[in-house]
């Protein structure tokens, strides 16, 4: 520290000890990007925070004895980390010439506000509504973001835990318009003070209630007949759309509707065209407990762009603490979901009764069925569907998976295993011990031929539909013992409804006009109750919609055009790798690595739009 | 097999007589004929209107256990069928006032049909104008109220 004249390296180092030293001031600039800056007034010192203060002093003693290295460390400063740094000669010019009002909002989870700061506003203590907070069990607390409309980023100011650490203390200026959000399941409070420069209106009101007074006012509107109750349950058959946010800008009734968990409590995000990680989020932290079914995924678009990728195992995480009334859960084609993000999901959804996953590229039938066995015991419906079905690695099963799937579940009575490898022998292992099984879906598979429909017939079954679509190894001539069999006895099988039976072009063992030779006239007229089709298929039975492809990239590709839309994930890590750079040094160097991965999550804010007519 | 009727009394004072399969699609008349048989059982909060709805909603979807019967021969595609023209004929006051029902009787179906009819109306409209416009909902929004809306981050969610 003697000497202020040496290399730039050198420099850089010592800076970089400065830096460190200076943590709690260099902290609170990051955030605050701003126009306003007073060129060569940063002094290291912060004049406004009596709190901080004894941090301070000891960088006050060392200032006085190196001012040079002072000034050189406020020029190196503002060179890195440039406009975004706050003046004390800025903060303390308005605080001379303002009034402080005190500030807070509350913000509901999964939902963020965003704040009109004025000169300045300052946010000093964030915490819990209630206080304390309902403890979910085994949840880890949440994390406080905090986002500059200005760079659209969004940063990690702080971490709540319920029941033991319900409020942190922070010292923030902010002098532009931002935005506030937070990971938990729990309102929370972000207060402070807002300055106003003397001679001004007052600022808006102290608080602006975002939540709770709204429903002692709420009133229905003429029309409206329906309780604020029936009203959410209406509501949660739009949770996953744009009509949602406008239906809560109809009247306060609508609005809190709205925000009633349960008007979250049956999301389907399924092919929604701006669905990602952050949207399913932010519907689970507002579905809170009262969340009962999730769909999840996109079904279409084989293609350039994979659209499955929009969706990252985060999103499942916040189930492992809310997902114990779970009925429903469908995941479709997510290629970055794993066994490690479903198996902390499962251990909790035990009353679970319909289950989906289909095409996902990292989980096995093996052990979806290994899993269910194990803690999803009320199934009544099962469904998966490989991803690649010619592989055979990802929908194989062993024998004794399928017994322990078969004895320990047992109220399912609707099994679809499609692009599945299942044998003959499994098969009559399943129909024999889930005979009360009323649907089987087979379409897809391959390895078995079709015998075990001939080896069931002195067993009593209940199915009803039964669906063989473009199996790949089904025979014709165990077709026709099948349905030979069918027309001989009428208690073969008495509940059967529905049966379809398809073949397909280039592959698959069954011909062309195949359902001639294999008597389905006969059928026909034996069992009439039996509605069947058999057919050949010519085209493939994969619908991929072009135009809703393009309408989804269209659609949610370019946040900043667009001022409506959040982007995904893939155009965030492009954004982040610009802003990293210029923008987050200092971030990086002072805060620690869990941070620094939840940083790289960032969200992008949309711009505001102030003539929005509500 | 004579089938057991039972008597539901509107809150005008007329009287519905259906067979008790039907009605225990409702578990609340399914738990109040167990505990009161043979007793004529009062709904004073549904119109007669609306219980004839409900009464034919739930003749459509009984479900006969022992067999034979041919009335609920129709399949589940027919049935949807069947329940899009139901709700699509009747008017709005009375869709509301009809899903209330199924919400006091506690027929979940009947419940979803009407909470779906409702939602898709919901859904038909662009923006809130419009639901207001439809619902002939009054904006009573406070300047303080708008001012909080404003600030919530335009998400598309």
């Amino acid at each position: 520290m003697a000497s202020s004249k040496s290399t730039p390296i050198a420099d850089e180092k010592k800076f970089e000890e400065r830096i460190k030293k200076k943590r709690s001031v260099t902290m609170e600039h990051v955030f605050t990007g701003s126009g306003i800056l007073e060129p060569g007034s940063y002094s290291g010192k912060q004049a406004m925070d009596a709190d901080g203060s004894s941090d301070e002093d000891d960088d006050d003693d060392d200032e006085d004895a190196d001012e040079d290295d002072d000034d050189e460390f406020d020029q190196w400063f503002r060179r890195t980390a440039g406009e975004m740094s706050f003046s004390d000669y800025f903060l303390s010019n308005i605080l001379s010439k303002s009034n402080a009002y005190e500030w807070s909002v509350v913000v509901a989870p999964g939902r963020y506000v965003t704040v009109h700061p004025g000169p300045l506003l300052l946010i000093k203590k964030i915490s819990y509504v209630p206080n304390p907070p309902t403890i979910i069990p085994g949840d880890p607390g949440c994390q406080l973001y905090l986002g500059v409309d200005r760079t659209r980023a969004e940063s990690v100011i702080g971490h709540l835990i319920p029941g033991f650490q319900n409020e942190i203390e922070v010292h923030l200026p902010m002098n532009e318009t931002f935005t506030i959000g937070h990971s938990g399941f729990e309102r929370v409070r972000f207060s402070g003070y807002r300055y106003v420069v003397q001679g001004q209106p007052e600022p808006p009101p102290s608080e602006l209630r975002v939540t709770a007074p709204e429903r002692r006012r709420s009133t229905n509107p003429r029309q409206w007949t329906l309780p604020l109750e029936l009203t959410s349950k209406v509501f949660s058959y739009l949770s996953s759309s744009d009509v949602a946010k406008a239906a809560e800008r109809v009247c306060p009734f609508f609005r809190a509707a709205g925000r009633d968990p349960y008007a979250y409590s049956d999301v389907d995000l399924c092919n929604l065209r701006y669905g990602e990680t952050l949207i399913a989020l932010m519907c689970i932290r507002r579905a809170n407990l009262a969340i009962k079914s999730l769909a999840v995924g996109f079904s279409y678009g084989p293609g350039d762009f994979d659209l499955n990728r929009m969706y990252s195992g985060r999103f499942l995480e916040p189930l492992q603490y809310l997902g114990r009334g779970l009925k429903k859960l469908k995941l479709v084609g997510l290629d970055l979901i794993g066994p490690e993000h479903l198996t902390p999901v499962f251990a909790v959804c035990a009353v679970l009764t319909n289950l989906e996953l289909h095409k996902l590229g990292l989980v096995t039938l093996e052990y979806a069925m290994s899993v269910a066995s194990e803690h999803c015991i009320q199934l009544q419906s099962f469904e998966y569907s490989s991803k690649e079905p010619e592989d055979g690695v990802l929908g194989a099963v062993s024998d004794a998976t399928l017994q322990r799937f078969l004895t320990s579940i047992p109220h399912l009575t609707s099994i679809c295993l499609c692009g599945v490898h299942i044998s003959d022998t499994q098969l009559i292992l399943l129909l024999r011990g889930r005979k009360k099984l009323t649907s089987l879906d087979l379409s897809g598979s391959s390895v078995f031929t079709g015998s075990f429909l001939g080896d069931l017939l002195n067993e009593e079954l209940v199915l009803e539909v039964l669906l063989l679509r473009r199996c790949i190894d089904l025979q014709e001539v165990q077709l026709k013992v099948f349905f030979t069999n069918l027309g001989d006895k009428p208690l073969f099988f008495q509940k059967m409804e529905d049966l379809v039976i398809t073949g397909f072009q280039n592959g698959g063992l069954l011909q062309e006009g195949f359902e001639g030779r294999i008597g389905r006239d006969a059928l026909l007229v034996a069992r009439p109750a039996i509605k069947i089709s058999t057919y050949f298929e010519g085209e493939p039975a994969v619908v991929f919609v072009q135009a809703e492809l393009d309408r989804f990239i269209f659609d949610s590709f370019d946040p900043v055009a667009d001022g409506d839309r959040v982007g995904n994930e893939a155009h965030r890590e492009w954004e982040v790798q610009v802003s990293d750079e210029e923008l987050d040094r200092e971030v990086y160097a002072i805060l620690g690595n869990g941070v620094r991965r939840k940083r790289k999550m960032l969200v992008y804010w949309s711009e505001e739009r102030r003539d929005q007519d509500v | 097999m004579s089938k057991k009727m039972i008597v539901l009394k509107s809150s005008e004072g007329v009287s519905f007589v259906v067979e008790e399969a039907v009605a225990r699609q409702s578990k609340i008349i399914s738990f109040l004929v167990e505990e009161f048989p043979d007793r004529e059982l009062p709904l004073t909060n549904m119109t007669s209107e609306i219980l004839r709805k409900t009464i034919e909603y739930c003749k459509k979807h009984v479900v006969e256990d022992d067999g034979g019967g041919d009335s609920s021969s129709s399949s589940s595609g027919d049935l949807k069928e069947w329940d899009v023209k139901f709700v699509a004929e009747i008017d709005q006051p009375r869709l509301m006032d009809l899903l209330m029902a199924a919400n006091y009787l506690d027929i979940p179906s009947l419940l979803d049909v009407t909470c779906q009819k409702v939602a898709d109306t919901i859904a038909a409209c662009n923006d809130e104008k419009e639901i207001r416009a439809t619902f002939n909902i009054e904006n009573d929004f406070t300047e303080e109220e708008v001012e909080a809306i404003r600030m919530e981050n335009q998400y598309p969610i």
